[in-house]
Order: C-alpha cells, then sequence, then structure tokens
C-alpha cells in the first residue's frame, strides 16, 4: 500500500512541479523583457530587475528538476534518464515529450552559458540567450501535449494566463521602439502573433478535445478509458470500462446483520463509486463477531461494475486493519485488479470513503 | 593588488544599473552613461564594484588592474 | 580634396635647402626616382637606431617618436607594416601629392621600416577616391615587381571616406575584415593587429622620411629644422591664401612664414586653424613657430600640418560652428557620450556662433565639454572638445559680441571642405 501510495506522490509531484516551472519559466521569461525595457520606478530600481530575473531563472531550474526526477522516478510511464535529455526517444507521448527534452536542453544552454558569461563574452551569451524565445512555448505546448490537466479549470487559467502575460511583455518591448532594428522586430511581431495562435489551435484540437491520450501516443498498456487518460490523478471510472489505475470517493450505505444461527455477523457495504459515469461496489464481509464489536473475517467477497453489470469484477478480500481494506478482483476477460479501500466515516448507516485501484501483478487470482 | 573600473563605451549601451548599485563610485551623464572614478577602487569599496560589474547586462564595465591608458 | 601642386612653380620656402621630400618632377617611375634619391641601401634592424637618433616623430597627426613604435613591433614576431596613407582630414592633401609624386619613396620607406621589424608583409592604405595617387602607387608596384625589388609583399587596400577610418584601431579593423570603426583596446594595434599580429602603424610621409634617413642618416636629416624638432615637415595651406597647395617646410619655421610663401592673405590674416580640423585655432598675433614647446604654450599642435587661414572681417566662431557640426556627424555611433555629446555641443556652439543672448550657449558648452573628453572608443569627441575650446579662447571677442549684440554683420566666411561621408566598409 505504501508502494501505491508514493507511486502516486512522485506523479502528482510531477504534474505540480510541471505546472509551476512553467509559471516560474513565464515570470523569468517577463522579467528578462521588462529589462530591455529599461523600465524602473522610485522603490524598483533597475538592479532588483536583473536580478530577480536571475533568481527566478535559477528557481525555475530548480523546480524542473524536481519535475524531471519526480517524472522518471515514478515508473508509470517509460520514461528513462536519457530521456530527458535525448528528445523523442520515449515511447511515451514521443513528440510531446520530447519537446520538452528540447526545451531542457536549451535551458541548460542558458543557464551554463549565463553562468560563464565572463569566459563567453557578451556577443557569445547573447546569441544563446535568444534562444529562451523558443524555451518558452516548447515548454508550453509539451505541458499541453503530455498532461492530462488541460481541460481543468486550473490548468486552462495557468495556461492562459502565462500566455497572455508573455504576449502582452512582448508588445510592450515592441511597441517602446518600432523604429530601429526594423527586420528583427517584424519577425518578433509576426512571431508574437502566430505562436500564441498556435498554441491556442493545438490546445483547442489536441489536448482538449477527446481521446487526447491515444492521439497523443500514450503506449496502449497505460491507457485508461475514453476521455480520460491514464493518469491516476482521474478519478473515477469511464463509462463502459473499468481500467486502472483509477481512483475515486466512495459512498453508500453500510448494513451489518446477525449475528445468524452460525453466529456469524455480516457486514454488507453497497456503495457508488462517484466521477464520470458511476460503478458499484459491493463488499460483504461475514465471520464470527469480534471481541470490541465489528467482525473477526473469515469470508469477505466483493464485487464492482458499471450500472448495466455491477458484477463485472469479482474477487475476494486480501487485507483488512482498522479501516482499509484491500481486495483482488478479476473480469471474464482476466483483466485483474487490485482494490483499496478506505473507510473514512461510517454513522447512521451511511458510509464514505475512497477507493484506489491499481492493475494486480500477474499470477493473483481470485482467492 | 589595486583594481579599477574602466567601461568599455562601444559596448555599453547607458543602461546604468552600475550606478544604481555603485553610486560612490559611478555617475550618469546627460545621457545615462556612466561616469566612471579612474582611480583605485578602495578595499572596503571592492564589494560593490564586483556587485556592479557582474550587474551590467552587456558586460561593459569591467575590472582591471591597471589603470586604463585612456 | 586640394590638388597638390606640382611643376617648376612649386615655391621653394628656403631658399637653398633641397625640397627633401617632394621632387619637381613626379618620380613615378623607378629610373626617376632613383635618379632623384639615389638607391636604396640594404636595410636592417640598425635603422631603428637611426631613425631614433634622427629624433623622427609621426607625420600622421599624433607626433608619436616613430622609433619607440617601431620598437614595439620589433620586439615581437611575425608582424605587419601598414602604411597609412587615407588622410581622413579633408583639408589636407599632403599624403595624396606625396603619394602621386613620389611613390617609391614611401614604398622604400615601407619595406625599410618592415625590414627593421622584422614584418613579411606591407599593407598601404589610400582613401578610395584619390584616384590619381591610387594609380601611381600601382604603377610603381607593377614596376618594382618586375624589378623583384622588394623582398616582401606589398599589398594595396582601398578604404571608405570616412573621418575616423585613419585612427589606427579603426583601420586594422577594417583590414580585418570588419567596418572602419575604432575598437576598444587593449590591445593596441602593436600588440595584436591585422589578423592578430603585431602591426606598425605609420603614416605614408612619416615612411617618406624612414626612406630618406635610411639614405642618408640621422646626422643629415637634422641638418634643417631644430634640435627638437628636426627635419621637415609637409603641410597643406588652404583658406585665405593666395596660393593654396601642399609645401614642404622645415619644423620651427615661423606660422606667417608659411603663409607668406603660399602667396599670403589679401585681406589680412585674423587667425589659423592649425592641425585640421582635429588640430586647434591659434591667432595671428601669436607669433607661433611650427614646433612642439612653441605650439604647446599655445594648447596647439602641429598635427597632420594643415593650415587653413582665416582672414580678418570672418567670423571664426561660425567657421567652427561648421565644423564642429561636421565632426559631430563623423561619429562611428558606437559611444553614447560621443554620440549624443558632440551633437549637444555642436548645437550649443550654434548658439555661441550666432545670437546667444544670456550667454546659455557657453554655459551649455562648459558642462559638456567636460562631460565628453576622454569618455570615448576614439578621440573624436577629446579632439572637438579641444577644437571648441581653442575657439572660445582664439575669438573671445566675438563670443562677448555675439553675447551682446548679435552676430558678426555680413561675416565673410571661407569655404571649407566638409565632405559627405561613405560607407563602413
Amino acid at each position: 500500500m505504501l508502494g501505491v501510495a508514493s507511486a502516486k506522490l512522485l506523479w502528482y509531484l510531477s504534474r505540480g512541479a510541471g505546472t509551476v516551472s512553467l509559471l516560474v519559466l513565464t515570470l523569468s521569461v517577463v522579467l528578462g523583457i521588462v529589462s530591455t525595457l529599461r523600465w524602473a520606478a522610485p522603490r524598483w530600481p533597475r538592479f532588483v530587475t536583473g536580478a530577480l530575473h536571475r533568481n527566478v531563472s535559477l528557481l525555475a531550474v530548480v523546480l524542473l528538476g524536481v519535475h524531471i526526477v519526480a517524472t522518471v522516478a515514478d515508473g508509470f510511464a517509460p520514461i528513462g534518464w536519457l530521456d530527458v535529455v535525448v528528445p523523442f526517444a520515449s515511447p511515451y507521448r514521443r513528440l510531446w515529450l520530447g519537446l520538452g527534452a528540447v526545451a531542457f536542453d536549451l535551458v541548460l544552454a542558458l543557464v551554463v552559458t549565463s553562468l560563464l558569461r565572463d569566459r563567453l563574452g557578451y556577443r557569445a551569451w547573447r546569441a544563446v540567450h535568444w534562444a529562451a524565445y523558443a524555451c518558452w512555448p516548447l515548454a508550453m505546448i509539451h505541458g499541453l501535449g503530455t498532461g492530462s490537466d488541460a481541460r481543468l479549470g486550473w490548468a486552462m487559467v495557468t495556461n492562459v494566463g502565462c500566455l497572455v502575460v508573455v504576449v502582452a511583455a512582448v508588445w510592450w518591448r515592441l511597441c517602446v521602439d518600432w523604429t530601429s532594428d526594423t527586420p528583427r522586430r517584424a519577425v518578433a511581431a509576426f512571431a508574437s502573433v502566430v505562436v500564441p495562435v498556435g498554441i491556442g489551435g493545438f490546445a483547442v484540437l489536441g489536448p482538449l478535445a477527446p481521446n487526447w491520450a491515444a492521439r497523443a501516443g500514450t503506449p496502449k498498456t497505460l491507457l485508461g478509458g475514453g476521455t480520460a487518460t491514464a493518469a491516476p490523478l482521474n478519478p473515477g471510472p469511464a463509462p463502459g470500462a473499468l481500467r486502472p489505475p483509477f481512483a475515486a470517493t466512495l459512498s453508500g450505505t453500510l448494513v451489518s446483520s446477525g449475528p445468524d444461527s452460525a453466529g456469524l455477523l455480516t457486514i454488507t457495504i453497497d456503495g457508488v463509486l462517484s466521477q464520470g459515469s458511476e460503478a458499484n461496489l459491493r463488499i460483504v464481509l461475514s465471520g464470527p463477531a469480534a471481541a470490541g464489536g465489528g467482525v473477526t473475517l473469515t469470508r469477505g467477497q466483493v464485487t464492482l461494475g458499471p450500472s448495466g453489470d455491477p458484477t463485472e469484477f469479482r474477487g475476494s478480500v486480501t487485507g483488512l486493519a482498522g479501516n482499509r481494506l484491500s481486495a483482488d478482483l478479476a473480469d471474464a476477460g482476466g483483466h485483474r485488479l487490485r482494490l483499496v479501500v478506505r473507510l473514512d466515516t461510517t454513522s447512521g448507516g451511511r458510509v464514505s470513503g475512497r477507493v484506489d485501484a491499481t492493475p494486480a501483478p500477474a499470477g493473483s487470482g481470485p482467492g | 593588488m589595486s583594481i579599477h573600473l574602466v567601461v568599455n563605451p562601444i559596448t555599453c549601451v547607458g543602461h546604468g544599473l552600475c550606478a544604481e548599485l555603485f553610486p560612490e563610485w559611478i555617475s550618469l551623464d546627460d545621457w545615462g552613461y556612466p561616469i566612471v572614478d579612474p582611480s583605485p577602487v578602495p578595499t572596503h569599496l571592492e564589494g560593490h564594484a564586483r556587485r556592479a560589474v557582474s550587474a551590467c547586462p552587456t558586460l561593459a564595465l569591467l575590472m582591471s588592474k591597471h589603470e586604463n591608458p585612456h | 580634396m586640394t590638388a597638390p601642386r606640382l611643376g617648376p612653380t612649386s615655391p621653394r620656402l628656403v631658399p637653398g635647402t633641397r625640397q627633401r621630400l617632394l621632387p619637381r618632377q613626379p618620380t613615378v617611375d623607378l629610373a626617376g626616382h632613383v635618379d632623384h634619391f639615389g638607391p636604396r641601401p640594404d636595410g636592417g634592424r640598425r635603422l631603428i637606431a637611426e631613425v631614433e637618433r634622427a629624433g623622427l616623430r609621426g607625420r600622421g597627426g599624433a607626433g608619436f617618436p616613430t622609433a619607440v613604435k617601431m620598437q614595439a613591433v620589433a620586439q615581437r614576431h611575425r608582424s605587419v607594416v601598414v602604411a597609412n596613407g587615407t588622410e581622413g582630414e579633408p583639408a589636407s592633401s599632403k599624403d595624396k601629392a606625396l603619394l602621386t609624386l613620389a611613390p617609391h619613396l614611401v614604398l622604400d620607406g615601407a619595406v625599410a621600416a618592415a625590414e627593421a621589424v622584422g614584418a613579411r608583409r606591407v599593407i598601404l592604405c589610400i582613401e578610395r577616391s584619390a584616384g590619381t595617387a591610387i594609380d601611381a602607387v600601382f604603377t610603381a608596384l607593377d614596376e618594382r615587381r618586375e624589378e623583384r625589388l622588394d623582398r616582401l609583399a606589398i599589398q594595396v587596400a582601398t578604404t571608405p571616406s570616412r573621418y575616423v577610418v585613419g585612427e589606427e584601431s579603426a583601420l586594422v579593423q577594417l583590414l580585418n575584415g570588419g567596418e572602419a570603426k575604432p575598437t576598444f583596446v587593449p590591445p593596441r594595434p602593436f600588440e595584436r593587429g591585422v589578423g592578430g599580429q603585431p602591426t606598425l602603424v605609420q603614416n605614408v610621409e612619416t615612411l617618406a622620411h624612414v626612406g630618406l634617413i635610411e639614405r642618408f642618416g640621422a646626422a643629415w636629416f637634422r641638418s634643417v629644422g631644430t634640435l627638437g624638432d628636426p627635419g621637415t615637415m609637409l603641410v597643406t595651406v588652404s583658406g585665405a591664401v593666395r596660393h593654396p597647395g601642399v609645401y614642404e617646410v622645415p619644423l620651427g619655421v615661423a606660422v606667417s612664414a608659411v603663409i607668406a610663401q603660399a602667396g599670403g592673405s589679401s585681406a589680412g590674416l585674423a587667425a589659423v586653424l592649425l592641425g585640421g580640423y582635429f588640430g586647434t585655432w591659434i591667432s595671428a598675433s601669436d607669433d607661433a613657430v611650427l614646433g612642439r614647446e612653441s605650439l604647446g604654450r599655445l594648447s596647439a599642435a602641429l598635427g597632420c600640418g594643415v593650415l587653413i587661414a582665416l582672414p580678418s572681417g570672418a567670423c571664426g566662431l561660425l567657421q567652427t560652428a561648421g565644423i564642429v557640426r561636421w565632426l559631430a556627424a563623423q561619429n562611428a555611433g558606437q559611444c553614447g557620450p560621443c554620440v549624443n555629446g558632440l551633437s549637444a555641443i555642436a548645437a550649443a556652439m550654434d548658439l555661441v556662433a550666432r545670437a546667444n543672448p544670456g550667454g546659455e550657449g557657453e554655459r551649455r558648452l562648459e558642462r559638456w565639454l567636460a562631460m565628453v573628453k576622454g569618455r570615448g572608443a576614439c578621440r573624436l569627441p577629446d579632439g572637438t572638445a579641444r577644437l571648441v575650446e581653442s575657439g572660445l579662447r582664439v575669438f573671445a571677442d566675438e563670443v562677448t559680441r555675439h553675447r551682446v549684440v548679435g552676430p558678426c554683420p555680413a561675416a565673410r566666411q571661407i569655404p571649407l571642405p566638409l565632405p559627405t561621408p561613405g560607407g563602413w566598409r
């Protein structure tokens, strides 16, 4: 169970650190542009912008490091250490992940040349630093392409917000000094329209449209069903199919009956897994009454399935401790499922909790 | 070994961060370009000198062991 | 550009003194050259000591001791000699005259200098529009190649018409394939110049003197001129004189004598601009001689030997304002204090030169002249500031008049060459 929990942690960490590093990267790009604008205020001298830009950039690199380490350490998707710097080598969403590697390579180049600026000389440093303008959209497209949260409110707000802020800063910079260096400014103006429109278009046709996970190149073994991607962050089973891993909240009823003629108590939990379409979970525990109440388990049957076929998966309880219960289930087709059920509140016959499902390793069968 | 601050006037484009960070030594002329005291920087101000040098966006402020022949 | 004077009408300055540099007839052909100057002896490193004994100083404008420059390059390996005939000063034509009349002498001197410092290559730089001089040089080079005269390679580079192109670092950058703009020194050309090699940059007149010293020795060189300023120099006289042109004069001669030899001014002489636009004004009443010490006391210098005569009745401030505005436009656009400062100074000079109520122009000039000195990559701001200061000093009466009364009434102006600049490559 600990393994399950930490695997989730790493995946969440990867997504979280990735999003925050995009935010911080955006801030760094904006500060860099403001530096060139020579803006200052009474309480904000020019050197503050420069120093902030430097520190924010280093922070972005650190967060990027967390994002990368968490992604690789979490074994869920086939991303290895080499895939961090060598783009398009991983089979996991090859293109979109690869763009992240390209962006990271550029970040490395930016950081190394900036730290060695004194030795390199201004011109060489400057030539490489232009790559920052490529790095940022790559990071955003990578995030949209590899992520599973694109449709979520906070993700949309973040992405749109970052885009707006960078485009605004670029336009401020262009407007300040139209006349000099016109060819480069024309290219910048063109790019500042084409790139955001391109990203927006990509988002609408890609991650925001159905079945993105499959279209993005997620390996089939990892695919979740329907519109939900394989990422365990998406709670709830998809309609028509239950494919692990997934997590869902459980709410239902708990009824205890007995003791019967053999002295066995039976506790029946009937619940519905929420989020997306509903699946029904039924757990029947029976055994002799335990000394302090509850039941000493001798038998536990679990069924799980959508409303059309509520016993699609059947299996038995493999462990019970406190309010935690684990079970191994399988369906007729041999797909195996390992459930961990955590019952949070039980009062007045109502029960609520959480269910986490992961693929069961081969060889385990319904007990 | 004393250090002197020298501006490369070609690379300098008048950002002015140096004057913000080391006003005791560097002031700005009427057009925003730095006027740097050519005498050797006293030891207790060397830290400020180094900060000013590293803050220059175009690497135009230089530290030299010799006074600029200019 | 004033045409060089040729032929029998060239006046001799000091009767009895042989014209050293400028032959009466052009010596473009080798035979004529050898006939006039004599054959070139075998060169070698001893030449530097001879040049030092002769006390030769650069004739390009800076007046730096030539032997010191040669010595600095001789200490290094694989060097290059650049013969600077670009002559960016619009009022100067002595270099073009020398190259047209005596190209072999210049080339002899360049080769001699190269052998003395251990250089294998000579590059002669001439401004692109100086067609006559370029033709003469190419003719001379063809002949030298036929006669296999020189043991090293001599190339010709034509340069754009720009005021700053003759500045050492700008010339080196141009020869290295870049723009003819000054660079930030260090390293100086004698350390690392053309192709990264130690480079000796010398004015063509200086090299011509080196060619003569190689033949005739230091004592001969010193037999004319003064102890502190030995030898002769070429001057270009223009302005309010009857016979403007290039003259060869012994150093130490009185400025008034030079003006007189050039025919003098029919309208009387008010002042002389000495040394070109990079030079300074001296008053006619100053009684100056062409010597460093005497001129130093007047805050003046020989420069590249330009003398522009200002007649009485002309407004020196107005002439200066025109020059300063032109100089301000000659900047390479590289250094903020120069680009901004010189145009501000030019505007303030316009005030001082015309109507300057309340003396606002002088106040601004005082502020900005101090602000630009030493703040560029080259000495353009310094030279301009020096010119303005000398004008304010020499024409102090006019300054007061403009402030109190108004501009000079119907001021007579002498036309000054203010050519449109060319490109940077």
